[in-house]
C-alpha cells in the first residue's frame, strides 16, 4: 500500500521543485540558488506562506556549505521575498499579486535597462524581443 | 545449538550480499559517479565479494553440522561457533577494506572524476515526503523505565538478597547477584542507556542529509525516503521490544521474586524473533528501492563525499550539523565523528556497562 502511495506521488512533484546547481557555471552557487527559488516564487511552486528547509537541512541536502546557503537566503530577504526568523522555518512572503511602488517599479526598470539595450544594439530586431518576453512570461503563467 | 547455527546462517547469509544492499552509487563504501554506476569491474568485485564469504560462510557451516553428529559438548560447540562467527566476520572486514582500495585506485586510475561534471541537486518537496518516526515515539520508553527504577526503589526493603541475572538456554538461573542500592538497578539503567541513545539518535535520523543523484532523481528520493521510514521502524520496535523483555525480566525477578518464570524463554525467542526478522523485512523493503541508473544520458553526477569517511567506514564532517549519515557500507545510519553528540552516544551506551563491571 505504501509503495503504491510513492509511486502516484512521484508523478505530481517530478521535476517541480528541483535545484539544480552547477560548479562549473560562471554564476556563483549562491548566487545559482537565489535564482532557482525566485524562479520557483515566480511559477508558483512556492506560495505566500510556505516555507524553505532550514539552512542546515538544505546545505547538507545539497552538499553544500552552510554559508553558501546563508547568503542565498539573505539575498531573498533583502529582495523581500522570504522572512527570515531565528529558530523558525525561512517563510515565503513573496508571490502575491500586489501594487508595487513606483520605486520598486523603477528598480525592475533599472535593472531591465542595460540587458534590453545589450540586445538591441547586438541587433535583436523590437519584434523578436517582445516575443522573447511573453515566452518567458508565460512560463509563469 | 540449533540456535546458535540459526544465528551463524542469518549471519553468514547478510556478510555475503551485503555489498548488494548499498546505493549503486556508493560500492564498498567508494562514491561512484553516476556514469560509472554501470562499471563492470565494480559487479565483478560485488560478485568475488560475494563468492569468497558465501563459501566461508558454507564451509563454517557444513563443519559444525558435522561435528554436531559427533558427542562434542554443548558448551565447546557454542564457543566454536562463536570463534567461527568472529572469523567469518573479520574475513568479510579485511575483504571490503581490500576492494574499498581497489576500488579507489581503479578510480583515480581511468581518471573517472574528470570526466563527470559534478552538480549539487536536491528537491525542495522532499523533506515533506520524509516519514521518519518522530522522537516522541522514541521518548515513550525512557518514561516507563524511570518508572520502573522509581518503583524498584520504592521496594527495595523487600528484595531478597541474592537476585538471579543470567539464564542459561534451559531456563535454569546460572548467575546470581547480591542486592546494592546499584546493583538492583543495573538492568532497567542498561536499558535507560540504549533508550537515552536511540533518543538522541531519532533526531539525528530526523536531520540526517538526504543525497539524491543527478540522473536518477525519483528512484533516488524513493530510496532514501524508505530507508529512512523503514530504519526508524525497525529501530523503534528493536526498542519498544527490547523495553518489554528487560522490564517483564527485573519486575518478575526483583519485584515478584520469581526466578524462573515459565514465560522468560518465550519472550526471549520473540525479541530474537523481533530484532532479526524485523532486519530481514527492512532489508528486503529497501532491495525493493534500489535505484536502477537503466538509462543514463549525461555526464553529470552528484557530488561524492569520500573525503568525509574513512575506509568508508567512518564518517567525520565537520561541514555537516547532523548526527547521523546513511552508512556507506551497508544498511541503516551510522555517527558523524565530528559531532560532539557522537561521544555522548557512544558513553551513554557503555556508561552501566563501565558501572557494572566496577560494581
Amino acid at each position: 500500500m505504501t509503495d503504491f502511495c510513492l509511486v502516484i506521488s512521484d508523478t505530481d512533484w517530478r521535476d517541480k521543485m528541483n535545484i539544480h546547481l552547477d560548479p562549473s557555471s560562471e554564476l556563483q552557487l549562491y548566487k545559482q540558488l537565489a535564482n532557482q527559488l525566485i524562479e520557483l516564487i515566480a511559477k508558483g511552486e512556492l506560495k505566500n506562506g510556505d516555507t524553505l528547509p532550514s539552512v542546515r537541512t538544505m546545505a547538507a541536502d545539497l552538499g553544500i556549505n552552510v554559508s553558501t546557503v546563508s547568503k542565498s537566503y539573505h539575498e531573498l530577504e533583502e529582495k523581500g521575498l522570504i522572512e527570515l526568523k531565528p529558530k523558525a522555518k525561512a517563510l515565503i512572503i513573496g508571490g502575491q499579486k500586489k501594487e508595487l511602488k513606483e520605486t520598486e517599479v523603477e528598480k525592475v526598470e533599472n535593472a531591465l535597462k542595460p540587458i534590453m539595450a545589450e540586445a538591441f544594439a547586438r541587433g535583436l530586431e523590437k519584434d523578436q524581443m517582445t516575443n522573447l518576453f511573453h515566452r518567458i512570461l508565460k512560463q509563469w503563467k | 545449538m540449533l540456535f546458535i547455527i540459526s544465528i551463524f546462517i542469518f549471519v553468514g547469509v547478510l556478510e555475503t550480499l551485503t555489498p548488494f544492499f548499498s546505493r549503486k552509487t556508493t560500492v564498498f563504501g567508494v562514491s561512484i559517479p553516476e556514469p560509472y554506476v554501470q562499471h563492470q569491474q565494480l559487479q565483478l568485485f560485488k560478485k568475488h565479494y560475494s563468492m569468497v564469504v558465501g563459501s566461508l560462510a558454507l564451509t563454517f557451516l557444513l563443519g559444525q553440522l558435522l561435528l554436531l553428529l559427533t558427542s562434542i559438548q554443548e558448551e565447546k560447540f557454542v564457543l566454536l561457533s562463536f570463534i567461527l562467527l568472529f572469523i567469518m566476520q573479520l574475513l568479510s572486514a579485511t575483504l571490503h577494506m581490500s576492494y574499498h582500495i581497489k576500488i579507489k585506485k581503479l578510480k583515480k586510475q581511468e581518471n573517472w572524476e574528470a570526466h563527470v561534471k559534478t552538480v549539487y541537486v536536491t528537491d525542495l518537496s522532499i523533506r515533506d515526503r520524509d516519514e521518519v518516526l518522530s522522537p516522541t515515539f522514541f521518548a515513550l520508553p525512557i518514561i516507563v523505565t524511570l518508572a520502573l527504577i522509581t518503583f524498584t526503589y520504592m521496594n527495595y526493603n523487600a528484595i531478597p538478597d541474592v537476585f538471579a541475572t543470567h539464564w542459561n538456554a534451559a531456563g535454569e538461573v546460572d548467575g546470581w547477584t547480591e542486592k546494592t542500592w546499584i546493583s538492583v538497578i543495573v538492568m532497567p539503567l542498561i536499558l535507560l542507556g540504549i533508550q537515552i541513545s536511540s533518543f538522541i539518535m531519532s533526531f539525528g535520523m530526523k536531520s540526517a542529509k538526504i543525497q539524491l543523484s543527478a540522473q536518477a532523481k525519483e528512484a533516488s528520493a524513493i530510496r532514501e525516503l524508505a530507508q529512512r521510514k523503514y530504519g526508524s521502524w525497525y529501530l523503534a520496535a528493536v526498542n519498544y521490544n527490547m523495553t518489554i523483555l528487560l522490564v517483564v525480566l527485573h519486575y518478575t525477578t526483583v519485584i515478584l521474586k520469581n526466578q524462573t518464570a515459565p514465560y522468560f524463554f518465550p519472550l526471549f525467542i520473540s525479541f530474537m524473533i523481533v530484532s532479526l526478522g524485523g532486519l530481514i523485512l527492512f532489508i528486503w523493503k529497501l532491495s525493493k528501492s534500489n535505484e536502477r541508473f537503466d538509462d543514463l544520458h549525461t555526464n553529470e553526477t552528484a557530488s561524492g563525499d569520500d573525503r568525509y569517511w574513512k575506509w568508508g567506514i567512518v564518517y567525520i564532517n565537520k561541514n555537516d550539523p547532523s548526527l547521523l549519515v546513511q552508512k556507506k557500507y551497508g544498511v541503516g545510519w551510522t555517527v558523524n565523528m565530528a559531532n560532539k553528540w557522537s561521544y555522548i552516544i557512544l558513553l551513554v551506551i557503555f556508561l552501566p556497562i563501565l558501572l557494572f563491571i566496577s560494581v
